[in-house]
């Protein structure tokens, strides 16, 4: 399975399609916190996002970052 | 022997926290990349739903409804551990969570005036809970590979450091509805009242 390069696109794609919420509004200086969501759905999306691009995110890591943008650095620097 | 007020609200509980489980295996059983793990999160997921609804029934075969609950055991979890952010953590904290609701329910099938009925429930439920241990252990050593032996070790050591701090708490403060199981005789009731995992 070939795996895909953790572009801003590729994962704001994902997450808005596991979080439901308008690719438009999905930037790189957008707060996770601001999605929305409850914890669950942060944790789906955490998931999912390591399993598509085959990296691994920690509990602390992922607590450590804020924005979207620095969620696809953190994925991007993994691959 | 009937069924009194503790026993409605102790299954209800039971009930919220299985419907909890299954919507949480749910989603991940929507994400996961296809596979053997795959498989057994989606029966375990599907083994969820079914135990809410052997609950539902069994209230109903009692003379009660449910009440309307939704704190859950598993939002004490996150409370204290934090939400997990890998698969490797989503399974280190279900086998900490299946080892404890075996040891609850091992504790509420020792007391003698558990309800046939009740008993025949949680005896139906183990074993999928058995099942669940089994795989979710397969599946950390597995892990040992992509996140590191030692990362899987540490994970489950504290999540099961925080599963002693929860479970304490559930304890002391729902004391009044779970007096009765404090005078469980089980051996295996005992070890988890001195704070080992009963299975």
């Amino acid at each position: 399975m070939s795996v895909p390069t953790a572009t801003f696109d590729a994962i704001a794609e994902h997450i808005a399609q596991v979080l439901q919420v308008p690719r438009e509004l999905l930037k790189p200086e957008v707060l996770i916190s601001e999605l929305g969501t409850d914890s669950l759905d942060l944790v789906e999306m955490a998931i999912d996002l390591q399993e598509e691009f085959d990296v691994v995110i920690t509990q602390e890591e992922f607590a450590s970052i804020r924005t979207l943008g620095e969620l696809q650095s953190l994925v991007l620097g993994r691959q | 022997m009937t069924a009194d007020d503790n026993d409605r609200w102790m299954l209800s509980y039971y009930r919220v926290s299985e419907i909890n489980g299954a919507l949480f295996f749910g989603q991940m059983a929507r994400i996961m990349r296809p596979g053997y793990l795959q498989c057994q999160v989606t029966h375990h997921f599907a083994d969820e739903a079914a135990h809410s609804s052997y609950w539902t029934s069994c209230m109903e075969d009692l003379g009660f409804y449910p009440e309307k609950q939704r704190a859950t055991y598993q939002d004490r979890y996150f409370t204290a551990l934090g939400v997990p952010a890998n698969l490797m953590e989503v399974m280190a904290i279900t086998l900490v969570f299946e080892k404890r609701v075996i040891g609850h329910y091992r504790r509420h099938l020792a007391h003698p005036d558990t309800h046939p009925r009740i008993r025949q429930t949680i005896e139906r439920i183990m074993l999928d809970e058995r099942r669940h241990v089994k795989y979710v252990r397969q599946a950390l050593d597995e892990m040992g590979v992509r996140y590191g032996a030692d990362f899987v070790r540490r994970t489950l050591e504290r999540y099961e450091e925080a599963d002693q701090d929860a479970y304490a708490k559930l304890i002391s403060e729902f004391g009044e509805r779970m007096t009765f199981l404090e005078s469980a005789a089980d051996p295996a009731a005992s070890a988890l009242t001195a704070g080992s995992l009963g299975s």
